[in-house]
């Protein structure tokens, strides 16, 4: 027998050969089909939540109204018209010292800069609230008056209870709602607190980089490689994280027909010569992938995840790609929509190089998938500049 | 439903026709699975790949066409995956030692069924299974072989003549046993 009958008669035999699949097949591929449908719903979900954070994370503060600073003259009239108002009986539990010590069971917030907080002690529990505003009162006043330390004034009259003083940096719009007692760990019941607040023109920590990526990547499955490009800012969250917005381009290219890696059999045939059995092909794209980075906690470990808007050109235009033909001696043109939207994810991990004041460098591994299936891995550098 | 309707209905994600087409094709994308797979359960895995990327990429299809033929690649391509992911060194089919398996032109006519011959070619070592199954099955040329696998032509043509060599050698044991 010849070689081409043994392969007919192979091919003959082999045309009727079928085998029915065990059940669990099928079932298998339900249960990944229905993975695949909830994945697809998160990714949906996953672009317009992360964009909405970065549109969060963006917006400038609230601005609070300006808190004009204390006229002490002002002051000093309300301390003593207060300090008039105190009833003879309180005076005189006043002088009786240590004794009422135990007694005492608040505890005033006193903000000097600000008029707001005075209307809106942190807690009042009749008598002996008063009793403690009525020395807070005359500690500001002193203090307007004469520079003495707080402390050493309230120790010099003997005073009922402990006086503590913080001096605590606080936001502009935090100085209109003072913190609960419970943000002073260290202070108990009996202890007042002379709460002296610095405003700060803005939150501390809230730092802006701008960043600048390159990376050398690949496309698909490996057969298409080229770079991607970034550019974007970030700011800070916390210690740990920060969100990063950003735009990007990428370009790729290679030979990507191979006879076996296409799927597709169908659309208008058009006889192109096998010639060395691939064609070039490129793909360029603009995205932008809002990304919460986060640090590893003492070390140079440094995560990002976020979602993903790729509008990707391909070179074969809108509508054609090209597929070997089942003869083995054409290819045919596949039709399709190749330039288009897509939504996706990106996993960057990246290792700090180098770690300034101001400037910052990472090596930096990149993955990211979209609803396309276009899939890009990447190795590259990424050099971040913080505004002091 | 004509297979135009089921491949619109697949492509909503509707559940049931994806199991119709699935049960219409599975058995004879089973069959091409268990030739390519050492085993049965690897054919398993394959047909289960296989059907997944169908379902993702319906949308590629045009509905002209014959889907049992794009549904085939699909299958063949998934087996051909399988087969590098089990980290077969296909390059070293370039240096076997002709001596293995001498190449003979003496074949003998098969007369097994198609479930015998299945199961003959799947006992085939990994290299002259595949090659075979590319070149005689499939209709693929050596050079297309050569490029899909990364191996020379060369090769292709010598593992397949081996193929058939030991696969005729098989056969005729088989008939002998039968008689």
């Amino acid at each position: 027998m010849d070689n081409d009958k043994f392969k007919k008669q192979s091919q003959e035999i082999l045309s009727s050969f079928t085998q029915d699949p065990p059940d669990r097949v099928w079932h298998a591929i339900n249960s990944r089909l229905d993975a695949r449908k909830r994945k697809r719903r998160i990714l949906f979900w996953l672009f317009p939540l992360s964009i909405l954070a970065g549109v969060i994370s963006i917006i400038p503060e609230q601005q609070t109204p300006k808190i004009k600073p204390d006229n002490p003259q002002t002051h000093q009239q309300q301390s003593a018209s207060k300090a008039n108002q105190l009833p003879a009986a309180e005076i005189a539990e006043r002088a009786q010292g240590q004794q009422e010590t135990t007694q005492l069971n608040d505890v005033s917030v006193q903000n000097p800069s600000n008029k707001a907080s005075e209307s809106n002690p942190v807690k009042t529990t009749g008598k002996k609230h008063k009793l403690k505003e009525a020395y807070a009162d005359e500690l500001m006043q002193s203090e307007t008056e004469n520079t003495a330390n707080p402390i050493e004034a309230y120790q010099s009259q003997e005073l009922p209870f402990k006086a503590l003083s913080l001096v605590e940096p606080v936001w502009q719009s935090e100085i209109t709602s003072p913190k609960p007692i419970n943000h002073y760990p260290s202070v108990n019941k009996d202890t007042m607190i002379i709460l002296t607040c610095v405003p700060q023109k803005s939150k501390p920590g809230k730092l802006i980089s701008w960043h600048y990526s390159g990376a050398y990547s690949f496309h698909g499955t490996g057969d298409l490689e080229g770079m991607q490009l970034e550019w974007g800012f970030s700011k800070t969250i916390n210690r740990y994280f920060a969100f990063y917005n950003n735009v990007g381009v990428s370009l790729h290219g290679g030979s990507v027909v191979q006879p076996l890696n296409l799927n597709i059999l169908v659309g208008p045939s058009a006889a192109l010569p096998v010639g060395q059995g691939s064609v070039y092909e490129i793909t360029s794209a603009i995205q932008t992938a809002p990304t919460l980075l986060g640090s590893v906690p003492a070390t140079p470990l440094r995560i990002g995840v976020g979602g993903l808007l790729r509008y990707q050109f391909y070179s074969g235009g809108n509508g054609y790609s090209v597929q070997r033909n089942q003869n083995m001696q054409t290819f045919t043109l596949r039709d399709g929509n190749y330039n288009g939207l897509s939504l996706g994810y990106r996993v960057v991990v990246g290792l700090e190089l180098l770690n300034t004041k101001r400037n910052k460098l990472q090596f930096q591994a990149g993955f990211q998938n979209d609803t396309r299936g276009d899939v890009i891995t990447g190795l590259g550098l990424s050099w971040q500049y913080t505004k002091q | 439903m004509q297979n135009e309707d089921l491949i619109k209905a697949c492509r909503k994600g509707e559940r049931a026709a994806q199991k119709r087409l699935y049960d219409e094709y599975a058995p004879q994308m089973m069959g091409v699975c268990y030739r390519y797979a050492q085993s049965l359960q690897e054919a398993e895995d394959m047909l289960q790949e296989a059907f997944i990327r169908v379902f993702s990429n319906l949308d590629q299809f045009r509905s002209e066409g014959e889907p049992g033929a794009w549904i085939r690649r699909i299958v063949v391509n998934c087996a051909i995956n399988a087969i590098r992911k089990r980290k077969m060194q296909i390059s070293s089919w370039d240096n076997q030692p002709e001596e293995l398996h001498p190449i003979t032109d003496t074949d003998p006519e098969i007369k097994l069924d198609a479930k015998e011959l299945a199961y003959l070619i799947q006992k085939l070592p990994d290299g002259y299974r595949i090659v075979f199954n590319l070149h005689a099955v499939e209709g693929y040329t050596h050079e297309e072989i050569g490029k899909v696998l990364g191996i020379k032509p060369a090769s292709s043509r010598s593992q397949y003549l081996r193929a058939r060599a030991l696969l005729a050698k098989q056969v005729n044991v088989l008939q002998q046993k039968s008689k």
